[in-house]
């Protein structure tokens, strides 16, 4: 077994319940999870450039990426001293704030976008290819809306998926697979919903996708997890796993990499 | 053995040969693949896409002009095609309503040392552990970004200023040696700047290629300097080095 691993990506890969990463990385010595929910492919490329400088990743590791949507950016503001992540942009919807309209319209394209993804995955493929270290691209986040875009698109799209060890994405395994009636997600006793997907959407995910991790640590820690879900809010749940993540001594809780 | 040079217009030059230009004749094989008005993202996104295509290795040499640390490009479409959108900085750009928005919510200097830090740091690596050997050159003069005399900078970022001088063959910049007034050196300055910290790399057949641009060219630039060049340049650089990045189409 690798002593570390690192997973990278957006609120599919770190989010306020176990996602897929987090039942791999329950079976290492030294598990990182540095998704960012809201991150863009460029961002997650960003991220473990920086991670790798400060960890220098070597062939024991195992590095897991779950590649997100195209139609994302991320920008530092310098007076907040923090990132502000988009969500999709594209296609662009009446809830999304003045800041990601005037990006989709005055500056962005859907070409663009699935360039600066298509060469953040070339990017980690090419730093992990040269280090000779283990790792599996996966489809996070559907791109489906990119598909029906144009010939050029579509071939950027491809050449990205292409790149992956993984095709199929949480997204769209999720919606062929749910039984009829299910929801993504929860809703919770105060009404509020989230629609990532739930912790047995994610734990479905990874029992198809990464068999060789599926084993009684990875059980036992989703149905505790399931056990224990926090269903009167959100809040609740987000402390509720905040704070038996800091019980597994192998989830590392890393803030080298929150600041520039 | 190859050559391959990246960077801006420092690198690549419609009107005479550059730095790169002079160490890479002395290669089987050059490639100079500096697009004029690029960043350094850019820079580097070409570095991956070219090793993509061929396969860098420990008999290639790789060549980086590092351009102005807060340079930004795009893409937009003109006439239905891609095409990159390669002004350099902000203050070059054209005022559009694009440029504008891209002013005011989003494109810091700031940034741009961060964005410049990441891309280089991620070139190095790639070069020690595939074993490639590589010249850093700081093309444009960064040197503002070493302080916050001129700009707001906080300890971190001129710090990652210095990383990144750190890698370069020198403090100092091509565009210290230009005496031209858009800041290009011409292609003696080019030169003395490449016998003074690339000496290695030049030969005799860098002497020569000067002195047969300085008889042919008078260093202006028109369209009948870039002709005369193109000649020049077919007789000392295999035609090879004109193919394109698969991703790289039309830039503006």
């Amino acid at each position: 077994m690798k002593e570390r691993c690192f997973a990278f990506g957006c609120s599919y890969t770190s989010h306020d319940w176990p996602t897929v990463a987090d039942f791999v990385g329950i079976n290492f010595n030294q598990y990182y999870n540095l998704g960012i929910s809201g991150s863009s492919n460029t961002f997650i490329v960003d991220q473990i450039i920086k991670a790798n400088d400060i960890y220098n990743f070597n062939n024991t590791d195992l590095i897991l990426i779950g590649t997100t949507g195209f139609g994302r950016f991320s920008i530092y503001n310098k007076d907040k001293k923090e990132w502000n992540h988009s969500g999709d942009i594209f296609p662009l919807k009446h809830y999304h704030d003045r800041l990601q309209q005037l990006w989709a319209k005055e500056f962005d394209s859907v070409y663009f976008s699935s360039y600066r993804s298509l060469l953040a995955l070339k990017t980690i493929k090419v730093i992990l290819n040269s280090l000779n270290v283990l790792h599996i691209v996966y489809g996070a986040v559907s791109n489906i809306n990119f598909q029906y875009q144009n010939n050029e698109t579509n071939s950027l799209l491809n050449q990205f998926y292409d790149l992956h060890s993984i095709k199929d994405d949480i997204d769209n395994f999720t919606i062929t697979t749910m039984p009829a009636g299910e929801m993504l997600g929860y809703t919770f006793e105060d009404g509020t919903t989230d629609r990532h997907p739930s912790i047995k959407q994610h734990y479905n995910y990874f029992k198809k996708y990464f068999p060789d991790f599926v084993n009684q640590s990875s059980e036992k820690f989703f149905n505790y997890c399931e056990q224990n879900f926090q269903f009167d809010t959100l809040r609740s749940q987000q402390n509720w796993y905040s704070s038996y993540k800091v019980q597994l001594k192998n989830f590392i809780n890393d803030t080298k990499l929150k600041n520039l | 053995m190859r050559c391959f040079a990246f960077g801006c217009s420092f690198t690549h030059w419609f009107y005479w040969p550059t730095w790169a230009d002079f160490i890479g004749i002395n290669f089987d094989e050059y490639y100079n693949l500096g697009m004029p008005g690029s960043s350094n993202r850019m820079v580097h996104n070409r570095l991956i896409e070219a090793n993509e295509f061929y396969k860098f290795n420990k008999n290639d040499l790789v060549l980086i002009g590092i351009t102005n640390f807060g340079r930004l490009n795009w893409l937009e479409e003109i006439n239905g095609d891609p095409s990159w959108c390669c002004h350099g900085g902000p203050q070059n750009w054209p005022s559009t309503e694009k440029t504008k928005f891209l002013k005011n919510h989003f494109w810091k200097q700031n940034y741009g040392i961060y964005d410049t830090w990441l891309m280089i740091v991620n070139s190095v690596q790639l070069f020690d552990t595939l074993g490639i050997k590589n010249r850093f050159v700081m093309s444009l003069d960064n040197r503002h970004f070493l302080h916050n005399e001129i700009l707001d900078l906080s300890s971190k970022e001129i710090s990652m200023s210095k990383k990144i001088f750190q890698h370069c063959v020198t403090n100092q910049s091509l565009q210290e040696f230009s005496s031209i007034e858009d800041g290009h050196p011409d292609p003696i300055e080019h030169y003395h700047y490449a016998e003074q910290y690339l000496k290695d790399l030049i030969t005799d057949k860098s002497k020569l290629y000067l002195d047969e641009v300085c008889k042919n060219i008078d260093f202006t630039c028109t369209g009948e300097q870039a002709e005369i060049f193109g000649r020049l340049k077919a007789k000392y650089i295999s035609p090879r080095n004109r193919i394109e990045l698969p991703l790289y189409g039309n830039y503006h």
